[in-house]
């Protein structure tokens, strides 16, 4: 069996979702601008190679509809005979996407394949614009796999409070932490080898890509970062915040992630072909997983698909050095954690999707993206990257340093 | 040329000032409101924050002063140094600074220049003489100065006082009470240049006198309060929950100004401060803006009073007197004062000395600050909400049995009531339907003025034009061929009398005459269907009973909209449940701006079934008010009626939820509101009305939109936000809405949804949750969650 590497990861800044300064971009534009930052991280090759393109999207309709893939994959002016598909397996879309490319490269179906999401949660909305619920589901006693995501939250607090501290206060504080890391590591440049800055034109939605330099047009804002980080943040402010999902509810705004937009991509080769065109692999993937689980306690998703993992690899949580785990919301990370026994401090060490923004369709490589630019800072050889996904799954990808 | 006003603009954005503005933009005036640049401006803030952050303020106030969020798009912001160009295209100018002539006068200085040459200029002042204000005024510019003094809050109070300077234009007074009248939907009182001008002059006495008298007889606030509220036809904030209201430093403000300006007045004295609102002063006691006044609340949320003589909040007790257990069962409003200062206890005593002193105190000014009685009662009417106006208050205690009461209690009966009793017996008569007042000048009677575009109804109905009756409604001719439907239940519920009506008045219009109106002159439109009979049916278990009256009603409702001449309804106030289903099925609507519409059945746990869920559904789809599918209109008519959304205005009901068409009308001032109505239904009998003959069909959601919408109850059950009986109405709402299990986008038929609307209805009506909700809301008037 070949190997499969990732040889370029990108991604556009997160918007905050409806106000943010992404909120009138269109998803199909930041795709492009996230593969065409891959493509120049790279270098030149000749994109003919490129076998497919595996797009994720949660919701892919509207802007991000009709084969977002292919769309981007053209006006990132790769040739025309250059495939694309979207993938949809709601929050692990992306995830899903690098999944298939790399079984493909892992089994000689191609040699080079782009991998990444898209999602504008500003402009679809997180039930697409049309719910169209099967009436069976209401009829029989299926499980209900319509269930909000915010009710999942809390029924992981139902399920779990003996077992955990699930307390607000230990929800809060963990949104908290989230929220200071992330800062940090802003500060630290930390996000900078995986952030394609942008010039946007706040009124129209027009997007550029900035090079270091280059002034900005009248009209345009500058964005190099994610918006959704709040320095200020307390946890006195974040007490005061009333339950969204629940009358007498624990999740609030300040412990779920934000809605937001914005778009993720990678280049995956087959190693030979890496050391064909002489690009250094940033990580190989060694493993991937997936597993469903009861869909009203979505959250729990990562505990199933990481055991899965690891025993696929044969190893043992302590042997992972450093991991990604998407905080869809502060109950199911803080009971994903505590079941699979990860020591926290390795966990989301630059701050999570509480703070950063989850555009559901781009975090698979999102997460895998910081996480494999923080293994090589650290200079780790195992990471794992993974997340719960809506309808009770859960998917999981473990990279090794080469 | 005829005046008109395009564009006016509001100087001061206080909130009188801001309040004006947004009554303006409502009524469709586009408003510049200016303030003064803040002293303190911060770097990179906007020199036009102080009026930019009242325009903001007119979204959250409570009670809301617009009438949609739209109204705002009409009001431009600006500041006092940069933006006085904004005024050369105003052809009207109010001013509402600070109250400070020296600072009104500098002001008029410096916009003069920016004027157009027939602008007019006015001031909202509340006492300062026009004769100082308009000092340095050029002659042409008194000419055209006026005082326009609105009451707070502008949008709600239906008062705006006209005071004319020495020079001002008459043709420019009549032209700003037609405005304020029929523009703005106010009530206008011409007054004088007196302190305080009218409404303030008679109601604050009335305050301070009452005051005086509850230090004197040692009455607590709760107690003078209990009886000089609703048990004397005034409203329910009375004497101190009004100061409370107001704010005590408003009121330090008006009463010390009366003292200081009113040097010739025989009632001097009573405008002196009581010790105890110098006290409330001191300690910051200044009413419900600090939630701490002449009431305010413990932790348990029980009313405290202040105790006027240690100043200590102790427990509000309300007084046991017979003459507020007395007035609770009179309903009119002048038999009911009568009643209570008739009654030998300490309120009653109360009542009669407040009212005594009152009413001689506004006879003592009948030529001081207005010509005519009317102009009097109309202020405390339209300015302090008062019932009845204090020389109506006099015709109905009895003018000559009360003078002599008054004379042997000691009070000083005015020369003028000697005039009145020579010549007649009261200060008002009525004859054919038509009132008159008594005129001190002419010592005899003189027609109260009449608008050219008002209707009265009770008038026609004292003059013989009553075509058809019964216990729930008439029908009258109003002329020109057109006739209205009056209903006169309690409330103006809907009942069978009211059915029984609405079938007569369609034979009738159908049978001989050109149109219907359906409307009346209440407080309210109608608060919904009798469900008190509904009840008692429900209870005993006669479903048959039920699935009747409510056919009934549907047809009744559905014989409106295919009536063969035009129907025209005119809702005003609350317009609730069977009202609004009423008010739905017309052809058109003629809606007073103050009209409180919406479909409120689930607070009874019901849902909408004389047709109202049906219309609003395809109301929402077919007049294509969402250009969407079917999903969504149906989602919103569900939250609409699941949750028992009410309009705040008739604005809302057209831009928001649907129960009033885009095209129907609005009316600002409610006295025009059936003129306006016939004139509608005459224009659509001349513009050729084609009556609808063909059943409307609507495109529904089907099973598919049913399971979206229970998905999303379902949520909000496990989310703890609704109840399974609220999830069970819900449920039931859903299936009729998304057309009873038929696959989605299946065509449904008009009666096929007024079948669904009957079967969820006697289903709910059987459910004891249900009953239970119909008689906490018959017992106590608010919903039960249950």
């Amino acid at each position: 069996m070949r190997d499969a590497v990732i040889v370029a990861a990108k991604r556009t800044p997160i918007g905050r979702g409806k106000k943010g300064l992404l909120a009138k971009a269109r998803p199909d534009d930041l795709l492009e601008k996230a593969i065409t930052g891959c493509l120049t991280q790279a270098g030149e090759f000749d994109h003919e190679q490129i076998e497919d393109a595996l797009i994720g999207c949660a919701f892919p309709e509207a802007e991000q509809g009709m084969n977002v893939g292919r769309l981007a994959c053209l006006m990132a002016g790769l040739p025309v005979d250059v495939p694309a598909a979207t993938i949809n397996r709601f929050c692990g879309s992306a995830m899903t996407g690098l999944h298939a490319a790399a079984h493909a490269i892992m089994s000689g179906a191609g040699d080079i394949f782009i991998a990444g999401g898209c999602e504008s949660m500003s402009r679809v909305p997180m039930i697409g614009n049309k719910f169209s619920p099967n009436p069976r589901f209401i009829e029989s006693d299926i499980p209900n796999a319509y269930v909000p995501m915010g009710e999942t939250a809390e029924k992981v607090v139902d399920r779990y409070d003996d077992k955990y501290d699930l307390s607000r206060e230990a929800l809060d504080r963990f949104g908290y932490n989230s929220h200071m890391k992330a800062v940090k590591a802003q500060q630290e440049g930390r996000f900078k080898d995986e952030i394609i800055p942008l010039m946007v034109n706040l009124k129209s939605g027009e997007i550029h890509i900035w090079e270091e330099g280059k002034e900005i047009p009248k009209d345009f804002v500058l964005m190099e970062n994610d918006e959704c980080p709040r320095a200020d943040t307390t946890m006195e402010v974040l007490a005061k915040l009333r339950p969204v999902f629940r009358v007498k509810g624990r999740c609030t705004a300040g412990n779920s992630s934000p809605i937001t937009d914005g778009a993720s991509a990678m280049i995956l080769m087959s190693s030979d072909k890496a050391k064909e065109l002489e690009l250094k692999p940033l990580a190989r993937v060694k493993a991937t997983a997936v597993r469903a689980l009861e869909p009203d306690v979505m959250g729990l998703g990562p505990i199933y698909s990481t055991r899965r993992l690891l025993d696929r690899a044969g190893l043992t949580v302590n042997d992972i050095d450093l991991w990604e785990i998407n905080e869809a919301f502060s109950t199911q990370s803080i009971v994903s954690m505590g079941e699979l026994g990860i020591d926290p401090s390795k966990v989301n060490v630059n701050g999570g999707a509480i703070a950063l923004g989850h555009p559901l369709g781009i975090s698979g490589t999102r997460i895998l993206t910081t996480l494999v630019y923080e293994m090589i800072r650290r200079d780790v050889k195992l990471g794992v990257g993974t997340m719960c996904i809506g309808g009770g799954q859960g998917i999981a990808t473990l990279l090794e340093r080469v | 040329m005829k005046r008109k006003i395009k564009k006016a603009a509001v100087i001061g954005s206080g909130v009188m000032g801001s309040g004006i503005a947004a009554h303006l933009a409502g009524a469709g005036i586009p408003v510049v409101m200016l303030d003064i640049v803040p002293k303190d401006l911060k770097e990179g803030q906007s020199r036009s924050v102080i009026a930019e952050i009242s325009k903001k303020k007119l979204l959250k106030q409570k009670p809301s002063p617009i009438f949609n969020k739209t109204v705002l798009t009409l009001i431009e912001t600006g500041n006092l140094e940069d933006d006085l160009d904004k005024l050369k295209d105003c052809d009207w100018i109010v001013e509402v600074i600070v109250e400070n002539v020296n600072i009104k006068k500098m002001l008029f200085k410096n916009i003069t220049p920016y004027l157009k040459k027939d602008a007019i200029l006015t001031s909202n002042t509340s006492g300062i003489p026009i004769k100082m204000m308009t000092e340095d005024f050029d002659e042409g510019l008194k000419k055209r100065f006026l005082v326009t003094h609105f009451f707070n809050p502008v949008r709600y109070m239906k008062l705006l006082e006209i005071i004319p300077g020495e020079l001002t234009d008459p043709e420019l007074i009549e032209f700003m009470k037609d405005f304020g009248e029929n523009t703005l939907g106010k009530g206008v009182v011409l007054g004088k240049d007196t302190p305080n001008f009218v409404g303030n002059r008679v109601g604050v006495f009335a305050l301070a006198n009452a005051m005086r008298v509850a230090l004197e007889d040692n009455l607590t606030p709760q107690q003078v309060d209990s009886v000089l509220g609703k048990a004397m036809s005034r409203p329910g904030s009375a004497v101190f929950g009004t100061n409370d209201l107001v704010g005590i430093d408003t009121m330090v403000h008006v009463v010390k100004n009366s003292y200081e300006a009113l040097v010739n007045d025989e009632m001097r004295e009573t405008f002196k401060m009581p010790e105890f609102i110098e006290k409330m002063m001191e300690k910051g006691l200044l009413g419900r803006k600090v939630k701490r006044g002449f009431f305010t609340r413990d932790k348990n949320k029980q009313k405290l009073q202040l105790d006027l003589k240690t100043m200590e909040y102790v427990p509000a007790e309300k007084p046991d007197w017979k003459c507020i257990k007395k007035a609770k069962e009179v309903s009119d409003a002048g038999e009911r004062i009568k009643v209570v200062i008739g009654t030998d206890d300490p309120g009653g005593k109360l009542a009669w000395k407040n009212t005594a002193a009152t009413l001689i105190y506004s006879l003592n000014r009948l030529g001081e600050i207005a010509d005519d009685i009317v102009n009097i009662d109309n202020g405390m009417k339209w300015g302090f909400n008062w019932d009845l106006g204090p020389f109506e208050v006099w015709d109905a205690i009895g003018v000559k049995e009360s003078a002599e009461r008054m004379k042997a209690d000691g009070f000083d009966v005015p020369e003028k009531l000697n005039i009145l009793l020579e010549n007649a017996e009261t200060f008002y008569k009525t004859i054919d339907g038509d009132r008159y007042y008594f005129d001190f000048a002419k010592k005899d009677y003189v027609k109260v003025p009449v608008r050219d575009n008002v209707i009265f109804l009770n008038k026609l109905k004292a003059t013989g034009k009553v075509l058809a009756e019964n216990e729930g409604a008439d029908i009258l001719n109003i002329g020109d061929g057109v006739i209205c439907l009056t209903v006169h239940t309690k409330m103006n519920t809907v009942d069978d009398k009211v059915i029984e009506m609405l079938n007569r008045a369609v034979d009738m219009v159908e049978d001989k005459y050109e149109a219907l109106v359906i409307g009346s002159q209440a407080q309210h439109f109608g608060a919904g269907a009798n469900i008190f009979m509904l009840l008692q049916s429900a209870q005993e278990g006669r479903w048959w009973e039920v699935e009747e009256m409510t056919k009934a009603f549907q047809d009744a409702n559905m014989r409106l909209k295919y009536c063969e001449k035009p129907v025209v309804t005119a809702p005003y106030g609350l317009t609730l449940g069977g009202a609004c289903e009423i008010t739905m099925h017309g052809h058109r609507a003629v809606a007073a701006v103050e009209t409180y519409i919406g479909l409120v059945e689930v607070g009874v746990g019901l849902l909408p079934a004389g047709g109202g869920t049906k219309e609003l559904l395809i109301r929402t789809l077919n007049d294509n008010r969402i250009a969407a599918d079917p999903m969504t209109a149906t989602q919103k008519v569900f939250e609409t009626i699941g949750m028992a959304k009410v309009a705040t205005s008739a604005r809302e009901a057209r831009e928001i939820y649907g129960h009033l068409r885009p095209t129907d009308m609005e009316v600002m001032n409610g006295d025009s509101q059936i003129y306006y109505a016939k004139q509608a239904a005459l224009s659509m009998v001349r513009e050729g009305f084609r009556p609808r003959r063909a059943k409307e069909t609507v495109k529904v959601a089907g099973k598919v939109g049913y399971t979206a919408l229970i998905l999303g109850l379902t949520n909000m059950l496990d989310g703890g936000y609704i109840s399974e009986h609220d999830m069970l109405i819900g449920s039931k709402i859903a299936h009729v809405l998304t057309g009873g299990g038929v696959p989605e986008g299946t065509i449904v038929g008009e009666d096929r949804l007024l079948e669904l609307e009957r079967e969820a209805f006697v289903e709910l009506t059987a459910n004891p949750k249900s009953q239970a909700r119909i008689e906490h809301m018959l017992k106590t008037g608010k919903p039960l969650r249950n």
